[in-house]
């Protein structure tokens, strides 16, 4: 096993990554960060437009 | 029983019952007893001279049971003179004990299993089944009377040429046959070691020491020049160093066997009388032929030195491009097999992939063989492989030989042999040269499985210790066509323990429509939120190649690393009717559910992916050393199709 101790120390620091990412709690989505949402916003939540652009999406069909 | 003998009148005795024959010590005449006499019947030629340590008086013992040396009887034959001892065991029984080049082998008279057999039906390589075994013949030949010596159990003493044939099996087992009558006489036994027959009272007491016999100087018929015989006795064929005239060393006159005209010169790379130490016994080069095959109008040459030990016989070192291997003559046959559709041997528990057939060629010899050897000699010559391990078969129409190689370095050879010189560097890849990487993909892959399992273990800690907890879940409808305000507020949820990620999931009756749906994850108490889009869209039908489906109804969404507190998701449904494909509004039922702290699977897979660069990259030279290594032979095309044939050495 130690015939190979570079490609043991890279797999061993990618498992002990890995293992540290999960913990952390890994995503795959990249939201928006917002502060300071006004607590109205649960009274009136049609009246909150904070969302950046506007996704393109999928109108197709074969 | 003492008697005199009627010739010289000498003292003759027949020590074991039955003996028919024996030999006069004084005049050598033969003497045959009968139940009422003996007579004389002739006189024994002048024996040649013999190498081999056993005489008569020699004493052994052969599974377990003591035997004597009774008599002998000598035989010459293409190839070159072996003795065959007739033994005699202490109970009376008789049986032979086969000396050839220092081959032993210990056979007794069978009764021949049918009748009207005759030699034509015998060739080389032929499997005969005999006594439930199948045996190979492996040599036939004829073979002529040359002397008896001492008591044998039958008369024999008026022959001129035998026809032989010797068969072996793929174990120890031996047999010969021998046609000078009818029905033929056969012999049943089996190959023997040397040292197993734990002889005494030997020519010389020191059965493991190096070549004892003086080396004899006589001038060559040809040109005059001084010929040197180290192995006097064993030699069968020498080659004179001056003028490359081959000659017959078993005759004291040097017989010329063939005027060679030699187009070149080599110098042996090993000089010829070097003693080199091979197994713990010291071993005496004497002779080396180069022998050449020719592949696509390409001639490869390669060297063979002829090492000789008084009591193990001969063996070969072979040398191509700097490449040598330790060659040893095999007994026992290997057995046919097939590996992975191409044609193999298992011999020794090992298994030989076929690499290549050619005709080789004697080109040049100096020194002394075994063997009558010619330049312009051709055999058939036959590899298998399994480095540093190789068997060679080479096959006339008379014999098939087989010979088991191990690769050696040079140094290593330079080393026993004490030379001062450097030995040839080692050029390209050898068909048993083991491979410098042999283990590395072994244990590349090890490593990788390690590292795979502990990736394994990893992921299976996550599920075990992640919470993976549904914290809130919701059906709801959304109704396009309804102009009213789509967004709405989910109610407040509590994300517990840690900061970890958060996973939402819609799933949805959608059909042939999409929704867009924008959310924000929003803490209560501290006003900050994570905002994101996702879409659903799915679309089905049916055309002429069936049904179809593209999207998908349900979507997972995860958030990396929120804090623990309560939250509340905000979400706001959208479609628009699209002016190039329009379609109705979409009415959709739809399930949000949150889920936290969840294991993510596949980063694990990417990870997988990123340790197999590594080992693969660490594969990569094994797999062209064994490409190179099979590009020299018979399947150089098909390498690509039988790389792990080639490198399965290492797998």
């Amino acid at each position: 096993m130690t015939k190979h101790p570079k490609f043991l120390g890279f797999g061993l620091l990618l498992v002990t990554g890995l293992t540290g990412m999960q913990w952390y709690g890994l995503g795959n989505v990249n939201p928006n960060e917002l502060k300071n949402v006004p607590k109205t916003i649960r009274d009136n939540p049609g009246a909150w437009r904070s969302h950046y652009g506007y996704s393109p999406r999928y109108v197709g069909g074969k | 029983m003492k008697a005199f003998c009627s010739n010289c009148g000498g003292g003759i005795e027949f020590r074991f019952d039955k003996s028919v024959q024996t030999t006069c010590g004084y005049c050598q005449s033969i003497i045959v007893r009968t139940d009422v006499d003996m007579r004389i019947v002739g006189k024994v030629a002048e024996l040649p001279p013999s190498m081999s340590p056993i005489q008569l008086g020699t004493e052994g013992k052969y599974k377990g049971k003591a035997f004597s040396v009774a008599g002998r009887i000598i035989y010459d034959w293409d190839q070159g003179s072996w003795n065959e001892w007739h033994i005699v065991f202490q109970d009376g029984r008789s049986a032979w004990l086969s000396d050839a080049q220092a081959e032993y082998a210990v056979t007794t008279s069978a009764p021949f299993p049918s009748a009207g057999v005759t030699p034509e039906q015998f060739t080389a390589g032929r499997i005969v089944p005999m006594a439930g075994k199948e045996f190979t013949v492996s040599v036939k030949t004829r073979a002529h009377y040359r002397g008896v010596e001492g008591e044998l159990p039958f008369e024999y003493w008026n022959k001129n040429e035998i026809q032989l044939v010797d068969l072996r099996t793929t174990g120890a087992e031996f047999a010969s046959i021998d046609f000078s009558e009818t029905p033929p006489l056969l012999f049943f036994g089996e190959t023997v070691e040397f040292q197993d027959l734990a002889l005494t009272n030997l020519k010389r007491e020191d059965p493991l020491g190096g070549p004892r016999a003086s080396a004899t100087a006589l001038s060559c018929p040809q040109c005059g020049a001084a010929v040197e015989i180290r192995a006097q006795g064993q030699t069968i064929s020498v080659v004179c160093g001056s003028c490359s005239s081959v000659l017959d060393a078993s005759s004291p006159a040097l017989q010329i066997l063939e005027r060679v005209h030699a187009q070149k010169r080599v110098e042996p790379a090993i000089p010829l009388g070097a003693k080199g130490k091979f197994d713990g016994e010291i071993w005496q080069n004497v002779g080396m032929q180069c022998r050449a095959i020719t592949v696509d109008a390409v001639s490869y040459e390669w060297r063979e030195y002829v090492l000789f030990n008084e009591h193990r016989g001969f063996r070969y070192l072979t040398e191509y491009d700097g490449h040598w291997n330790d060659v040893r003559p095999i007994k026992n046959l290997p057995v046919l097999a097939t590996s992975k559709g191409r044609s193999a041997l298992i011999w020794m528990d090992r298994t030989y992939k076929h690499f290549q057939k050619a005709e080789a060629e004697t080109t040049y010899v100096v020194g002394e063989f075994p063997w009558r050897v010619r330049v312009g000699e051709k055999v058939m010559a036959e590899d298998f492989v399994s480095p540093p391990y190789m068997l060679s078969s080479e096959r006339t129409a008379d014999e098939v030989t087989w010979s088991s190689g191990e690769y050696v370095a040079g140094s290593d050879i330079w080393q026993r042999f004490g030379l001062k010189t450097e030995p040839p560097a080692a050029k390209g890849v050898y068909s048993n040269q083991p491979s410098p990487y042999l283990g590395n993909n072994r244990s590349a892959w090890a490593t990788f499985g390690l590292l795979a399992a502990l990736l394994f273990g990893s992921y299976l800690l996550a599920r075990m210790f992640m919470g993976n907890q549904v914290v809130f879940e919701q059906q709801y409808r959304f109704d396009a066509s309804n102009k009213g305000e789509a967004s709405f507020v989910t109610p407040v949820f509590e994300l517990p323990g840690r900061a970890s990620n958060v996973e939402t999931t819609i799933a949805s009756d959608l059909q042939n429509s999409w929704v867009y749906f924008n959310l924000a994850l929003v803490n209560e108490e501290t006003g900050q939120a994570l905002e994101w889009g996702r879409e659903l869209s799915y679309y089905s039908g049916r055309d002429s190649d069936g049904n179809w489906s593209e999207g998908g109804r349900t979507d997972r969404a995860k958030l990396a690393h929120v804090p623990a507190g309560r939250y509340y998701l905000r979400v706001e449904p959208e479609w628009q009717p699209d002016s190039s494909s329009p379609a109705a509004a979409p009415q959709v039922n739809y399930t949000i559910s949150v889920k936290r702290d969840v294991p993510v699977f596949w980063p694990y897979l990417v990870a997988l992916g990123l340790l197999l660069v590594p080992a693969m990259a660490i594969c990569i030279p094994a797999f062209n050393f064994e490409a190179a290594r099979w590009q020299e032979s018979d399947y150089a095309a098909s390498f690509g199709s039988s790389s792990s044939s080639g490198g399965d050495d290492d797998d």
